[in-house]
C-alpha cells in the first residue's frame, strides 16, 4: 500500500515537469468588461464622431530614382494635411528595404495645408524651405508634394509657401512658378 | 534493518507521513499561488491592454500619422508587443508580428468580441489581448510575454519541492530517533528473556527514569520473572522433598530386596521371577530418585558448584574408568588427538564424571553401548567426543533428547524402560553450568556422536 502512494507520487511529480507551468487556454476567452467605451460606435466626448479610413496615394521616389505611387490610409475624408504627414513620415519599413526613400527632410514641419475647393488649388506652407536640398532632390521633393496632392483635390496645382511666402519654385524643365501642377512633374513618373 | 522490523515500519510511517503531509502542503502553496499569480497578471495585463487601446483611438482620431511612434512607445513601456489593424492596413510595434495572433483571435476581434488567451508559441506562453475598436474602425492586439512568471513559479515550485524534501529527511530523521527510542526498552527486554531462558535466572531488567510504558513494561517483566523463580524453586524445592522423602523406604525396600536375593534358592520359580523383577524395578526407581534429587538440587541451587581447574584428558580418563566399573561395562576407549597439548578445564568434578557416567549409561542402554571417548580441539573450545555403536539419533530428536524425561524413537524401538528420562537433561544443565554446550552429531562411524564444547586453557609450563 505504501508503496502505491509513493509510486503514485513519482507518477504525479513525473506528469507534472511535463507540463508548463502555466496552462495555456485551448481557444480565446471573451472579456466580458471592456472599460473606457472602447466597444461604443463613436468617439467618447465628440459629436458622435466615427473615424472612417480610406486609402489614399503617397509618392515617394523609387530605387530607380523615378516617382512612384504608394497606398497609405487617412482617415475619410481625406484632408491634404493628413496625407502631407503620411508623406513626411517617409516609406515603410517594407518600402525601404525593397529600396524606396523619399527627397523630403523628416525636418520638415507643416503650418498648415488645404485645398480650395473653388480652385482646386492647394497650399502648404512650411516651416522651412527646400532650398537646401540639392536640384535634383528639391525636383523630386516639389514633385512628391504635387502629386500627392492632386489626388486630395489640388488638381489645378499647388503653391508652396514657407513662413506664409510664396515660393518660386523650380520646375523639371529648368523654369520656375509660383504654382506648380501634376503635369509639370509627370515626367518624373516611374513607366 | 530488516523490512518487517519494527524499526523500519516505524521509519517508514514518519518519512511517508513527512513526505505526504509536505507534498500536500506544497500542492496546495503551490495552486494558491498559481491562481493568484496568474490572475493578477492577466488582469494587470489586460488593463493595460484597455489603456493602450485607449491611447491608439485617440492618437487614430487625432493624429494617425503618429500610430507607429506610439506603437513603439507602447512596446517600449510594457514589454508587449502591439498590433493595431486599421481598415485594411496592419500598422505594429517593432516587436511584433501577425504571426504571434492566432487566426480565431483576429476572426473573433474583427466581428467585434473583445477576447484574450493564453498561448503557447514554440515552447513561449504567451498572453494576447485582442480588442476592437469600432469607433475608428480599428482592431487592436497587445501580445504579452509570460516568461517571467513562469521564472517565479518554477522558483517556487524548485523550492516547494525542495522543501518537501527537507521535510521528509526530518521525517525519516525523526522516525529513526523516536523508533531507537521505542525498540530499545524492547531490545533489552529480549536480552533479558534470552538471558533468562538460557539459565540465569537472576537477571532483571533495570528500572530507570522513562516513559511511564516502558516503566511499567519493566516492572511487569520483572515481576513476572519474579513469580517464575519463585514457582520453580518452589517445584524445586517439592520435587527435592519427595525425592527426599521417598529415599529411606526406598532403601529400606532394596535393602529387603538384597537380603531376599540372598535367599533366592529357597524361593518357587515364580516367587524367584517376581524377585528379579522387584529387584530390577527398585533399581530404575532409585537411579530416578537420584536423578530427581540431584537435578532438584541442581535447579534449586541446594548443592553448590565446586569448581576446579583440573587437566582435562587425566579427567576425562578417570571418569570414564569410573562409570565403566560403577555399572560393570565395557572400558570405552579413550583417545586423544594430536592437535591436543596439555588442556586444563574448569569444572565441578564430582558433576563432571556424573556427565560422562550418564553419556556412557545413554549409550550403554540405547546404543549397543560407547565406542570411543575422543578429546579433540574444536575453534577455540575443548571437544570431548562421546561415541556409540548406535543408529544415530534422528536430525529432529537431536534438540529434544535434552529435555526431561523425553524418550527417543530409540527407546520406543526397543521397547527400553531402563533408563529414567533424566539422564541426558542433567547431562545439559551440567555441562551449562561450566560455561559449555552439548550436541548431538553423527559420528563417523554411523552412530550417535555426543559432543561436548568446553572453554580450556592450556597448562602452564612450570
Amino acid at each position: 500500500m505504501k508503496y502505491r502512494v509513493v509510486l503514485l507520487f513519482l507518477v504525479g511529480a513525473l506528469a507534472l515537469s511535463g507540463c508548463t507551468l502555466v496552462a495555456p487556454n485551448s481557444s480565446p476567452v471573451r472579456v466580458k468588461s471592456v472599460p473606457f467605451s472602447l466597444l461604443s460606435p463613436t468617439i467618447p466626448g465628440t459629436n458622435h464622431v466615427r473615424v472612417r479610413f480610406i486609402t489614399q496615394p503617397v509618392y515617394i521616389v523609387d530605387a530607380a530614382g523615378d516617382l512612384a505611387p504608394s497606398s497609405r490610409i487617412v482617415p475619410e475624408p481625406p484632408a491634404l494635411a493628413t496625407v502631407i504627414e503620411q508623406l513626411l513620415l517617409g516609406p515603410t519599413k517594407i518600402e525601404k528595404s525593397a529600396g524606396y526613400t523619399s527627397a523630403l527632410p523628416k525636418s520638415l514641419f507643416v503650418i498648415s495645408a488645404k485645398v480650395a475647393e473653388s480652385t482646386g488649388v492647394g497650399v502648404i506652407n512650411f516651416a522651412t524651405s527646400l532650398d537646401k536640398l540639392s536640384r535634383k532632390q528639391q525636383l523630386l521633393a516639389i514633385g512628391q508634394l504635387v502629386l500627392t496632392a492632386s489626388v486630395v483635390g489640388a488638381k489645378r496645382g499647388l503653391v508652396i509657401r514657407v513662413a506664409g511666402v510664396t515660393q518660386n519654385v523650380l520646375l523639371p524643365n529648368g523654369k520656375h512658378a509660383t504654382l506648380v501642377t501634376p503635369g509639370d512633374f509627370r515626367s518624373l513618373l516611374n513607366g | 534493518m530488516r523490512q518487517g522490523s519494527l524499526r523500519f515500519r516505524l521509519l517508514m510511517t514518519f518519512g511517508l507521513g513527512a513526505l505526504i503531509l509536505s507534498a500536500l502542503f506544497a500542492a496546495l502553496t503551490y495552486v494558491g499561488v498559481h491562481h493568484e499569480l496568474v490572475n493578477d497578471l492577466q488582469h494587470t495585463d489586460l488593463h493595460e491592454s484597455f489603456e493602450n487601446a485607449e491611447l491608439v483611438r485617440y492618437t487614430l482620431y487625432t493624429s494617425p500619422p503618429n500610430l507607429d511612434s506610439i506603437l513603439n512607445s507602447i512596446e517600449t513601456a510594457t514589454d508587449s508587443a502591439v498590433l493595431v489593424k486599421t481598415y485594411t492596413e496592419l500598422s505594429h510595434s517593432d516587436g511584433a508580428s501577425i504571426k504571434d495572433v492566432p487566426a480565431d483571435t483576429q476572426d473573433l476581434v474583427t466581428k467585434g468580441e473583445p477576447t484574450a488567451q493564453i498561448l503557447n508559441m514554440d515552447g513561449k506562453i504567451m498572453f494576447v489581448v485582442g480588442i476592437p475598436i469600432p469607433a475608428v474602425e480599428t482592431q487592436f492586439y497587445e501580445v504579452f510575454p509570460m516568461n517571467s512568471l513562469e521564472k517565479s513559479l518554477s522558483t517556487l515550485l524548485h523550492n516547494l519541492l525542495l522543501g518537501a524534501l527537507l521535510t521528509s529527511l526530518i521525517g525519516i530523521a525523526g522516525g529513526l530517533w523516536v523508533a531507537q527510542r521505542a525498540v530499545r526498552p524492547l531490545k533489552r527486554v529480549s536480552m533479558a528473556a534470552g538471558a533468562i531462558a538460557e539459565g540465569n535466572l537472576s537477571t532483571r531488567l533495570q528500572v530507570t527514569r522513562a516513559d511511564r510504558e516502558v516503566h511499567q513494561l519493566t516492572e511487569s517483566f520483572n515481576q513476572m520473572v519474579s513469580q517464575l523463580v519463585e514457582r520453580l524453586e518452589r517445584d524445586a524445592r517439592f520435587a527435592s522433598d519427595v525425592s527426599h522423602e521417598l529415599r529411606s523406604p526406598l532403601t529400606t525396600l532394596a535393602t529387603t530386596a538384597s537380603v531376599l536375593q540372598q535367599h533366592r534358592s529357597e524361593l518357587s520359580p515364580a516367587g524367584q521371577e517376581s524377585l528379579d523383577l522387584l529387584t530390577a524395578d527398585l533399581s530404575i526407581f532409585q537411579s530416578l530418585v537420584e536423578d530427581l534429587l540431584e537435578m532438584a538440587r541442581s535447579d534449586a541451587g541446594a548443592v553448590p558448584l565446586v569448581i576446579e581447574t583440573v587437566p582435562a584428558v587425566e579427567l576425562v580418563r578417570q571418569s570414564v574408568r569410573s562409570a565403566a566399573r560403577r555399572h560393570g561395562l565395557e572400558e570405552p576407549p579413550v583417545t586423544v588427538t594430536d592437535n591436543v597439548g596439555s588442556p586444563v578445564i574448569a569444572v565441578d568434578r564430582r558433576r563432571f564424571e556424573r556427565v560422562i557416567a550418564n553419556l556412557i549409561d545413554n549409550a550403554h542402554y540405547y546404543a549397543g553401548g560407547a565406542t570411543d571417548v575422543c578429546i579433540d580441539v574444536e575453534g577455540d573450545q575443548l571437544a570431548i567426543n562421546v561415541d556409540d555403536a548406535g543408529a544415530g539419533v534422528p536430525v529432529e530428536e537431536r534438540d529434544s533428547v535434552f529435555e526431561r524425561f523425553f524418550r527417543g524413537r530409540a527407546a520406543h524401538d526397543r521397547g527400553i524402560a531402563r533408563g529414567t528420562g533424566l539422564g541426558l537433561a542433567l547431562v545439559r544443565d551440567h555441562v551449562r553450568a561450566f560455561g559449555g554446550t552439548i550436541r548431538v552429531l553423527e559420528s563417523p562411524e554411523g552412530g550417535a556422536r555426543f559432543q561436548i564444547l568446553l572453554p580450556y586453557e592450556e597448562e602452564a609450563l612450570e
